[in-house]
């Protein structure tokens, strides 16, 4: 009886922790007991490239495991990030730093969890108390590895338990964790694919959960996996539209979003306050959430909205009307704040300290918009513009005009300055000007044939551009593979930019991972069926 | 104050014993007897250049003139100079000191001033701007391997402190990964700068990878002295990396090779864990009283700190390095210095102190007026304003460097102190406020086991044909891959050149070599 009241608050305990759920909601499933022996990898399988959790992910694979917790902070060195987007395959190289950083949050998350969490602790020594033991490390295990442990990983992450048989019941089974929160299993993505490329159903189940959530696969996610219904495309989609519609893949928008548009530039930006900082980031996210996800807009919305979020700084910094609230939805004249490129972000992290910069501006629609860069500066470029005698520079136009017009730099500024001189009627904080220094502004702006007169008119254009559509396409399926492959893929590609030109964006995540190649480890062959 | 202080540090280490070494600590092959200590060499990279009208020094009594040449003027922009001039630092009173320079009087027999060394494999480099190539060639010597949007850049081969950390590491197998450190004395820079970075290793793939620079000294200490973590370390503890490293192996055996090779590398980072908690636990040098700052929150509070923060962070950085250079865990550092500080100083940001003092202080600029000079007045009245500002930075960063060379010397070594068996090189990303990378100049201090000759300065000659260095005339100094040579061979490699070897010949021009040591070190 004793035995059975003591399993009971130890379930009860359990149950606060979310591998207990998964244990529970998923032993009928054959979550638990794993294959009877490791299978040899079958005939031309394949494992796709492994990629480390980046911190986002990691801290969301822990506070699913462990909800009501409260967890160390995930934090890690950050990685160089080599590409746009910081889950970048590329971009998680190991390093020392990383693996003592690792090796600390391993440390004092699993004593976090034992503390807290208190798992067996009413059970003695003895069977029951094992059996407990064991149970929550699989479960922990199986919903952090995000798939079935097959009986080799088992033995290997239960053995612990036997192992340090002389440490107190709390130490082992808080070691034992340890070595979970280390593994490779839950640090790496190695996607497990049949010999034509097909993802196996937990791989695909992950996949699909780290692109629309940054986290790994719910109970719901995992039981769908488990009982085949990712296979089939109902199956697939009912999953997806759900995951859509819960606040995390809002998150996930914004997270894609602001690194599309590169609002991680505030933090590099070293002339801003803490304050402003801190306005502009609150600025740009309720611009992202509220004036597109929120509002089903499309991409054209983002370049020619006139909604937008300001606080008095923010206001005051732009010079329009200081709303009522701290962060308050406020109409701009579309004529002039058309979309993000008309907004305080942009505008301020694509200045210089002391003055507007339309090289910056110019590089960023070219990169960032239309997935046209233009190639580094020569060496002789870089010494600093020096201003040829007997020049008249009355405005920043004609500074840089003077500047970049000549040798090596004018053939790349012809066509980066045509674009960023758009933005002159914007100053370095991003107040409308008419005049600089006293002299008119002259916004007139060209890519290629087109003209503009200003950036209200440039935003219209790139509102209805194919190029921009094709160039977001490719940044969204190299989000969503963390490489370039995915992107590779004309058919995939052409689907989501088509999506762009009459979808909202928040329907194109569910273009992405309906699509075909999404479940596939690679694109098929030309010519295959 | 730091709760890590010197004396604490040399008590705890067990100064005056004769055990200062973990077991780890066998004697490099640099060295010149077998008894004597290895040799260890620290890098610390700054950034945004120097004022080089505040740092040049000349023979007492030498015309003006002999400072033009390599002052940029524009009656050498087409003339090669092959003057050379050194000064004997140990006899020189301190007024003789440039007001850059003047922080080494006190150290000035440890010291060693290179004035006149360009960073002459950039010319051959295709990628990023002035920055991203200062930092990256200061320390490869080698091109980069390729661009990324436009001003950034990724080295092309690992960097000289990793070279050295490889190289010892197969000497010496009970070395670990620590016999490298990376640090920050910036809190938001674990790499050079936000898309630059000056430190790289080869990965067994071939990969040549940025290396994050530590900036919290609690986390030093931690991964220093308790093998990764705060915690106690237990068998247990041990027993379960060698299980990690385990899981390891079997994880990867159907990946790629390309992603055996990634997860092998996070082994051998299990594995020196490993090791290090073995040597821990035979350790006769004993672990230092962990570092706190004098505010609560540990060192990263805020997401901007004021000036003390910085000190703070430098102090108990540069214990932690001592103690771990002293107690043989590591034999090469670098340490990277961002403008944190000259900026609260000036009441700047970094970008402002870049566009400002960097920019604003183009050398040439100086020569408003003479014969020329394609200088305007605007031009001038800047660098006018501008210049002492950029001055007193590199004064401070001299500061630093003579700063850690005093704790070294504090700790006696051998026959001499640690000081005498490390050298210390100083060094910025960019010559000037052009951003060029011509009269480059380089501090020395330490003995580095008798491989240098300290207590004066060197002038080089200017006398290369310019192979396409930046703006600076047709002529430029000794290419720094010289300096590389000479250090990573008195580290104990065998080799003759690091990254490329020479620029090639063109039609008008001969070819430049970058191979073999530097003469004018010893």
């Amino acid at each position: 009886m004793a035995r059975a009241s003591n399993a009971t608050a130890a379930l009860r305990r359990l149950t606060l922790l979310g591998v207990a759920a998964a244990l529970c909601g998923c032993d009928a499933q054959g979550w638990l007991r794993g294959s009877a022996d490791d299978p040899a990898p079958a005939t031309g399988s394949q494992r796709g490239p492994a990629r480390r959790l980046n911190p986002v992910e990691l801290t969301r694979a822990l506070e699913a495991a462990f909800p009501g917790v409260e967890l160390p902070p995930v934090d890690l060195p950050p990685d160089p990030v080599p590409a746009r987007f910081d889950n970048a395959i590329e971009a998680a190289q190991p390093s020392g730093l990383f693996f003592a950083a690792h090796r600390r949050l391993a440390l004092r998350a699993s004593a976090a969890v034992v503390e807290q969490a208190r798992p067996c602790v009413d059970e003695r020594d003895g069977p029951a108390a094992d059996a407990c033991a064991r149970a929550f490390i699989a479960g922990a295990a199986e919903q952090l590895f995000r798939r079935p442990l097959t009986a080799q990983q088992r033995a290997a992450y239960l053995a612990p338990l036997d192992a340090y048989r002389d440490e107190a019941p709390s130490e082992r089974l808080r070691l034992t964790l340890e070595l979970v929160l280390l593994a490779p299993e839950l640090l790496y993505r190695a996607p497990r694919a049949d010999a034509e490329g097909a993802l196996d159903a937990f791989a695909l189940a992950t996949r699909l959960s780290f692109f629309l959530w940054e986290s790994p696969p719910d109970a719901a996610l995992r039981a769908a996996a488990a009982g085949g219904a990712l296979a089939e495309p109902e199956g697939l989609a009912r999953h997806v539209e759900r995951m859509l519609d819960d606040p995390r893949a809002e998150a996930t928008f914004v997270r894609f979003m602001s690194q599309w548009l590169d609002v991680g530039a505030l933090d590099r930006t070293s002339s801003l306050s803490d304050d402003l900082r801190a306005s502009l980031h609150a600025a740009s996210r309720a611009f992202l959430v509220h004036g597109l996800w929120r509002a089903d807009a499309n991409l054209g919305a983002l370049f020619t909205t006139d909604r937008a979020w300001l606080d008095d700084r923010l206001a005051d910094r732009i010079g329009v009307r200081r709303p009522d609230a701290p962060l308050q939805e406020v109409r701009l004249d579309p004529d002039r704040r058309g979309g993000w490129l008309t907004r305080p972000t942009f505008l301020t992290t694509h200045a210089l300290p002391d003055k507007p910069s339309p090289v910056q501006r110019g590089v960023f629609v070219f990169d960032r918009l239309l997935c046209r860069p233009f190639p580094p500066p020569p060496p002789e470029a870089m010494s600093g513009a020096v201003v040829p005698d007997g020049a008249r520079v009355n405005t920043n136009r004609d500074y840089y005009e003077v500047t970049t017009n000549r040798g090596p730099c004018a053939a790349c500024h012809e066509g980066i300055n045509g674009a960023g001189y758009a933005f002159e009627n914007y100053d370095q904080f991003g107040r409308w000007r008419d005049a600089d220094r006293g002299h008119p502004v002259d916004a007139s702006a060209a890519i290629g044939d087109a003209n503009f007169a200003g950036a209200a008119a440039l935003s219209r254009w790139l509102a209805t551009s194919p190029a921009v559509r094709d160039c977001l396409a490719r940044h969204w399926l190299e989000f969503a593979a963390g490489d370039g492959s995915m992107a590779a893929d004309d058919g995939l590609r052409v689907a989501v930019a088509d999506a762009l030109a009459d979808q909202p964006l928040r329907r194109i995540p569910f273009v992405i991972a309906t699509h075909s190649r999404f479940a596939r480890l690679a694109s098929p062959p030309e010519g295959a069926p | 104050m730091t709760a890590l202080r010197r004396r604490t540090l040399l008590q705890a280490a067990g100064l005056g014993a004769t055990s200062w070494f973990l077991p780890s600590a066998r004697r490099g092959r640099a060295s010149p007897g077998a008894s004597a200590p290895p040799r260890r060499v620290v890098f610390i990279g700054c950034e945004l250049g120097w004022n080089p009208f505040e740092l040049r020094m000349a023979p007492p009594g030498a015309p003006p003139e002999w400072l033009m040449a390599s002052g940029y003027h524009p009656a050498y922009r087409d003339r090669a100079d092959p003057r050379t001039w050194e000064l004997d630092l140990r006899s020189a009173p301190r007024d003789a000191f440039s007001s850059t320079l003047a922080p080494l009087f006190e150290l000035r027999d440890r010291a060693l001033v290179l004035d006149g060394l360009s960073l002459a494999s950039v010319a051959i480099d295709r990628y990023g701007d002035g920055h991203a190539k200062g930092q990256l060639h200061a320390l490869t010597g080698h091109p980069a391997a390729l661009g990324k949007s436009g001003s950034r850049s990724v080295a092309g081969a690992p960097s000289a402190d990793q070279r050295i950390a490889a190289a010892l590491r197969a000497q010496e197998p009970a070395l670990t990964d620590l016999v490298s450190l990376e640090l920050s004395l910036s809190r938001r820079l674990q790499y050079a700068a936000p898309y630059h970075a000056r430190i790289y290793r080869e990965t067994d793939q071939g990969l040549i990878a940025p290396v994050p620079a530590e900036a919290r000294p609690e986390r030093l200490y931690e991964r220093l002295f308790s093998g990764g973590t705060a915690a106690g370390e237990t068998p247990a503890r041990r027993d379960l990396l060698s299980r990690l490293g385990d899981r390891y192996a079997a994880f990867s055996r159907d990946l790629s090779a390309d992603d055996r090779a990634k997860l092998d590398l996070h082994r051998q980072l299990i594995r020196d864990a490993e090791v290090r908690l073995a040597e821990l636990e035979r350790a006769r040098c004993q672990a230092p009283p962990p570092p706190e700052p004098t505010w609560p929150g540990g060192f990263d509070d805020g997401p901007r700190f004021p000036l003390e923060h910085f000190r703070q962070r430098k102090d108990a950085h540069f214990d932690l390095l001592t103690a771990a250079l002293a107690c043989g865990l590591t034999r090469v550092a670098t340490i990277q210095i961002a403008n944190d500080e000259h900026e609260l100083l000036l009441g700047t940001t970094d970008d402002a102190f870049h566009e400002w003092y960097s920019h604003g202080t183009d050398a040439p600029w100086r020569w408003y007026g003479a014969p020329g000079a394609n200088v305007s007045e605007t031009e001038h009245g800047k660098f006018v304003e501008a210049a002492p500002g950029l001055a007193a930075k590199n004064r401070r960063q001299v500061e630093y460097a003579v700063d850690l060379a005093r704790r070294l010397d504090e700790v006696p070594e051998g026959e001499g102190t640690l000081l005498d068996h490390t050298l210390i090189v100083l060094f910025e990303d960019i010559s000037h406020g052009g951003h060029g990378h011509d009269q480059w100049p380089v501090v020395l201090l330490g003995g580095f086991g008798g491989a240098v000759r300290p207590g004066r300065y060197v002038r080089l000659p200017r006398t290369l044909q310019n192979p396409g260095l930046n703006g600076l005339g047709d002529f430029i100094g000794v290419p720094h891959s010289h300096l590389l040579v000479a250090i990573l061979q008195g580290m104990g490699l065998d080799l003759d050149h690091l990254g490329v070897s020479e620029i090639p010949a063109t039609s008008d021009r001969a070819a430049i070599s970058l191979s073999g040591p530097l003469s004018a070190l010893g």
